[in-house]
């Protein structure tokens, strides 16, 4: 499927008010839109309220999203427009007395996503990734890879990788799942807890 | 009925569009559904480099989106 479909089905059923559709791309696109927003503020109680005042816009918002640009795309403009609005509005707001201000920011930079169990966390999905995709049968392995890293339809990994359509489809989920299982002791505990 | 090997088709774009309403349904009724597409987000981001920060990210922004409705006459880059 072309980049330009990416996402557009479920935005179209979104669209519709199908909320489930929604929830799925949020939970696809959050984490990346965090990335991009850290880019224009600093601490993580301010990157997480951007990020949610976007995804509050982008809902309100859904009918004017007509598909001339990617759905991310598009949730990425109305982020830094958003972010941008917020520097405006801190560059302009009266400041508090010094006392006050440096209390302040000792409450924002003790946000949740700071803590050192989000760290280690953070730290150790992407160690446990990394060396699962490593541990990949190959073909598995370059099905995942042209796919995630390279954002290759599965019609184009199947003409690289000279096999069929449904040969990718299951290389690619097979490839998924058995990253997931080197995930599961670290994601169990919270099981129930993320979505 | 709807598999996990589907939700990783929907999760590439790559379902048929006689089986999208199926597959996003099964999120709603089947949390074994959810918690798939969440941990493919996972390995995705994690391979792009994108950090996964606490667990009750996506549950806050849930909470506050239950309140809003979509607005036809709204243009989030007109505000």
């Amino acid at each position: 499927m072309p980049e330009d479909m990416q996402d557009i089905a479920l935005v179209r059923l979104a669209q519709g008010g199908d909320r489930r559709a929604f929830e799925l791309l949020v939970v696809r696109h959050q984490r990346r839109l965090a990335r991009f927003v850290s880019r224009y503020v600093r601490t993580p109680q301010e990157v997480e309220d951007l990020v949610q005042e976007a995804f509050l816009k982008v809902y309100r918002g859904l009918h004017s999203f007509r598909g001339e640009s990617t759905f991310s795309t598009w949730l990425h403009r109305i982020a830094g427009h958003t972010a941008q609005n917020y520097l405006d509005y801190m560059r302009l707001r009266p400041r508090a007395p010094a006392g006050d201000a440096e209390n302040e920011s000792v409450t924002e930079m003790s946000g949740v996503e700071n803590s050192p169990e989000n760290i280690l966390m953070s730290k150790q999905i992407a160690e446990t990734v990394s060396r699962a995709i490593d541990r990949l049968p190959a073909v598995e392995r370059e099905a995942l890879v042209l796919r995630e890293l390279e954002g290759l339809s599965y019609e184009q990994i199947a003409q690289r990788m000279q096999c069929p359509n449904t040969t990718v489809r299951t290389r690619v989920f097979r490839a998924r799942e058995r990253v997931a299982q080197e995930l599961e002791p670290l994601l169990q505990p919270t099981r129930g807890k993320r979505w | 009925m709807v598999t996990t090997e589907a939700i990783s088709e929907l999760f590439d774009n790559e379902i048929e569009p006689n089986r999208l309403l199926a597959v996003v349904g099964s999120v709603e009724h089947d949390p074994s559904m959810r918690e798939r597409w969440t941990v493919f987000t996972m390995i995705s981001d994690a391979m792009a480099g994108v950090p996964w920060p606490d667990d009750g990210y996506s549950l806050r922004l849930f909470e506050r989106l239950r309140g809003v409705e979509i607005d036809p006459d709204y243009n989030p880059l007109k505000v």
